[in-house]
């Protein structure tokens, strides 16, 4: 616990103290008049500040507090494993989850929390059918099961498509906070959130955000160039009503304060060919940092560097001058010593505050970044391969994106993935400078419509694209002008519902929900499907190597070296309990974990035979197994 | 036992120089942290100087380049009375003695050998640095060991090269290192330099990832996640699985 401390006499400040650690924990319920208390309550999960009167300040909409409620209502589906339709699945860190991004988030709340560094979205801008909105928040999954034709509609509504241009940015803001506020959790320490948007939602995004991660947590407005396709040209002639478009934007938050942007550079279009002299010295008043350089001791402001650094500098220009300065340029010399020397020199008669004290600027060939990014183009299609998707985003503005996190290894997450580019950009990213992220993507398998191109090539739904975009996009770096050999595999996850019945969203207790009822597993789903379900459920990364042996005919799962079992056959007789428990334990000292071991079970597999499974249990346990349950 | 080690070198009787070291010169010549200097005071028992090889006590010439100054070897014995920090005391001996030096370090019965690499300091070339020095396991090296017996063997002066000191002492250290290989590999192989270089690198390898399974264990213990405990796990397994292939390549 922490010590409390008293300052000049001062009785220590509880009540900040308990504030400060309320705004951790929720900082969504302060704005910047202070607690909300409705809010508070809401998150705390009391619903029926749903009922009770208006919003009050801040970014509002109607319908604000029901899109809270939307992201904290638990979602009643699992993602099933499709090893059929991936690329390395015994091996690959990367995923590719087809469904509703929202249920998908919801999902991975667990298992995902604080793990991803970097998020890039690019949702739908809003400018005009772009988006499909259910505002029905029971009956999210629901919907997309209908809307994918899992589920038969029942003759109940579906919101309508009408809208009114009032209700635009409603159902677009509703749309988005839900998934930003669940997309936030998942966020590390030292994650950022990138998103595309153009004219037509800016500010409401920027809002927004600011509202959900705070607005202390904004970078920076990126403007990324688009490219016009059709010049008003031919109206140009009596005036045009406004300008073409030429650029949209990415929007750059953090999930501290504290993150540190990798500073990066882009080579410049011109690249010097002469280094330049500037004045040493700065306004900055510090006496510390006023020395003596070559006779000349400044009254005010400061030198740039410390003493050490410019005497060395010092002394590099002068053997430059004594031995060198008749054979080459200042620029040679420099080049031809690493590009590393730093030079001070001082001009003859120099005065005013700095005594002509200079240092010299080697030639650059890079230049860093600022917010303006206009020699990135925001679109373009990969001309190496032709997919039927419209405006997919360069993978090269990707690429640099992703690149703004420091960390070579960061967890990657795009839930709008479109053609997939996220996914593609970040394993390009790992070619080039050898590091081991991994990506996330989520895409709704979007029918492609009638009469398409996407359609006409056989692709049905837009995650049909995505996935195979992702395959030959790594296939390419694969390829032997490339050479890489990193990940290029990815996990296919489809949404559907739970693999059990009657789900009662219980998380704290998966097992005794489970235990109490009886036949509450769906039909045809197989041991995967229950086993992945069980992982998300208990928090575990769904990339975790999963390996598997047969014992008596029946197929054993471990996961983390030993740490967990599972054994989810529907039937387990009599007669197959012993060998079953011996094949486990004889497994775990093979694997011989450093931490406890878990058992799984199927619990209908043992028929209601109350003896096989106090037998299974009293083996595992006479053996140290003691945490063996079943579902 | 110290003798039983040196006597199987078969050095001439002209190399025994048999001179104490005493502690207080090591305290007053070196810089020793305040850990070193509680290992020397209480660790040490009695430090010698047993052999000196010089071109003129032993047929080999002496060795210099831009880097090296192998003038001569130093053979010393350390007498423990806890062998814990052993590493510690071997290490700041070897930057006591400006000489390539092998150090025999013994806790009753049992030995262990220490070698270290030292070179010329460019800055001031009076001073020289040590760049690593190894010590092996212990053992007894009169009991029945295969690897000991082995590495004893090759250490006799008969199968050492005697063009040089560099040489020399380079196939010391590379016996050593081979003996330290075989804790990993179960038996010793006789050292070749690229074989030398590679066990370098995987040792170094080895004691990387050995650390990161301390720390990932500890990390473990804490937890009572079944989640984290599966990561953490995976993680300790994927390093231990790591250390298999790196000693499967030393073999
Ligand atoms: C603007 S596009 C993204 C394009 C992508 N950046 C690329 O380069 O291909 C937005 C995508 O989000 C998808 N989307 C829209 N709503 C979604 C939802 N609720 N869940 C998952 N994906 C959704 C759409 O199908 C669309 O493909």
């Amino acid at each position: 616990m922490k010590n409390i401390t008293t300052k000049d006499g001062q009785s220590a400040d509880l009540i900040g103290e308990n504030i400060a650690h309320m705004k951790q924990l929720f900082p969504d319920a302060f704005s910047e008049n202070g607690l909300d208390f409705d809010v508070l309550r809401q998150l705390l999960g009391d619903a029926s500040v749903l009922d009770e009167g208006e919003e009050k300040y801040g970014l509002n909409w109607h319908g604000k507090k029901k899109a809270r409620q939307i992201a904290l209502t638990p979602s009643m589906g699992t993602l099933l494993p499709c090893p059929e339709e991936s690329v390395d699945w015994d091996t690959t860190q990367n995923l590719f989850i087809e469904g509703d991004n929202l249920e998908v988030l919801k999902l991975l709340q667990k298992s995902y929390a604080n793990k991803v560094k970097l998020i890039y979205i690019d949702p739908p801008y809003n400018t005009g059918n772009d988006f499909v909105y259910s505002d029905d928040y029971k009956d999210s999954l629901e919907h997309y099961l209908i809307s994918t034709g899992q589920k038969k509609r029942d003759g109940s509504k579906v919101s309508s498509s009408q809208d009114s241009a009032g209700r635009r940015h409603t159902k677009w803001l509703s749309m988005m906070f839900p998934r930003l506020i669940l997309a936030k959790n998942l966020l590390s320490q030292d994650g950022m959130v990138l998103v595309s948007i153009d004219d037509n939602e800016y500010s409401q995004l920027k809002r927004l955000c600011d509202d959900v991660f705070g607005e202390e947590n904004f970078r920076n407005s990126l403007i990324v160039r688009r490219r016009v396709k059709s010049l008003n040209v031919q109206f140009a002639e009596e005036g045009l009503h406004s300008l073409n478009v030429g650029f949209e934007y990415v929007l750059v938050y953090s999930k501290n304060k504290d993150l540190l942007l990798n500073p990066l550079r882009f080579k410049k279009k011109e690249v010097p060919t002469k280094g330049s002299w500037n004045v040493f010295w700065s306004g900055a008043d510090r006496p510390t940092m006023r020395y003596e350089i070559l006779g000349f001791t400044p009254e005010t402001g400061q030198w740039r560097w410390s003493k050490e650094k410019a005497d060395e500098a010092i002394r590099n220009y002068q053997t430059y001058l004594e031995g060198f300065s008749n054979k080459m340029s200042l620029e040679e010399y420099w080049k031809q010593n690493g590009e590393k020397l730093k030079f001070i020199r001082k001009i003859e008669d120099g005065k005013g505050k700095n005594g002509g004290v200079q240092y010299w600027i080697g030639p650059s060939e890079t230049t860093l970044r600022t917010s303006n990014w206009t020699d990135i183009e925001v679109s373009q299609i990969r001309k190496d391969f032709d997919l039927p998707f419209e405006n997919p985003k360069n993978v090269s503005l990707i690429e640099t994106l992703v690149d703004l996190h420091i960390d070579k290894d960061a967890l990657v997450l795009d839930f709008f993935a479109g053609s997939g580019t996220t996914a593609d950009a970040v394993m390009r990213l790992n070619a080039r400078d050898g590091g081991k992220r991994a990506c996330i993507s989520v895409q709704l398998p979007e029918p492609t419509p009638e009469k398409s191109e996407a359609k006409k090539a056989g692709f049905l739904s837009i995650s049909e694209i995505s996935k195979a975009r992702i395959k030959l996009a790594g296939r390419r770096l694969n390829s032997s002008e490339v050479g890489f050999n990193g990940d290029t595999g990815f996990k296919v996850f489809k949404l559907a519902e739970s693999n059990i019945r009657a789900w009662n969203p219980d998380r704290t207790d998966l097992e005794e929900t489970l235990l109490s009822h009886q036949e509450h597993l769906i039909e045809g789903r197989t041991e995967q499907d229950l086993l992945y379900e069980l992982l998300l459920k208990r928090g575990v990364d769904l990339a975790v190597p999963i390996e598997t042996r047969e014992v008596a005919g029946k197929t054993i799962y471990s996961i983390g070296a030993g740490v967990l079992f599972a054994c989810l056959d529907p039937s387990l007789n009599t007669d197959e309990i012993e060998p079953v428990a011996e094949g486990i334990l004889a497994w775990q000292k093979e694997l011989d974990p450093e931490a406890d071991t878990h058992v799984f079970f199927r619990d209908s597999a043992f028929h209601d035979d109350n003896v096989a499974k106090t037998n299974m249990v009293a083996i595992l346990e006479q053996n140290g197994i003691t945490h063996v349950r079943s579902l | 036992m110290i003798t039983t080690f040196l006597d199987n070198l078969g050095l001439p009787k002209s190399c025994e120089l048999d001179r104490t070291i005493f502690k207080k010169m090591l305290s007053d010549n070196v810089d020793l942290d305040v850990t070193d200097k509680k290992a020397l005071k209480d660790d040490v028992i009695k430090i010698k100087w047993t052999h000196t090889l010089k071109p003129s006590t032993i047929n080999i010439e002496a060795f210099a380049d831009s880097t090296r100054e192998y003038a001569e070897v130093a053979i010393l014995s350390v007498e423990l009375a806890k062998p814990d920090r052993a590493k510690r005391i071997a290490g700041f001996i070897h930057k006591a003695i400006p000489y390539p030096t092998l150090l025999v370090m013994a806790h009753g019965p049992q030995i262990a050998i220490s070698v270290a690499d030292k070179r010329i300091n460019q800055a001031d070339k009076s001073k020289w640095v040590v760049e690593e020095s190894w010590l092996t396991q212990w053992f007894d090296p009169s009991m029945d060991d295969t690897a000991a017996n082995a590495f004893m063997a090759e250490c006799h002066i008969s199968g050492l090269p005697f063009t040089n000191f560099m040489a020399f002492y380079s196939a010391l250290r590379d016996r050593a290192i081979a003996m330290i290989a075989a804790t990993r590999t179960g038996s010793y192989t006789l050292a070749t330099p690229e074989r030398t270089e590679n066990n370098i690198e995987h040792l170094h390898e080895i004691d990387r990832l050995t650390r990161e399974i301390g720390e990932l264990k500890a990390k473990l213990k804490k937890t009572k996640q079944m989640a984290q405990q599966i990561t953490l796990n995976t993680e300790i397994k994927t390093r231990k699985d790591a250390i298999m292939k790196l000693e499967s390549l030393m073999r």
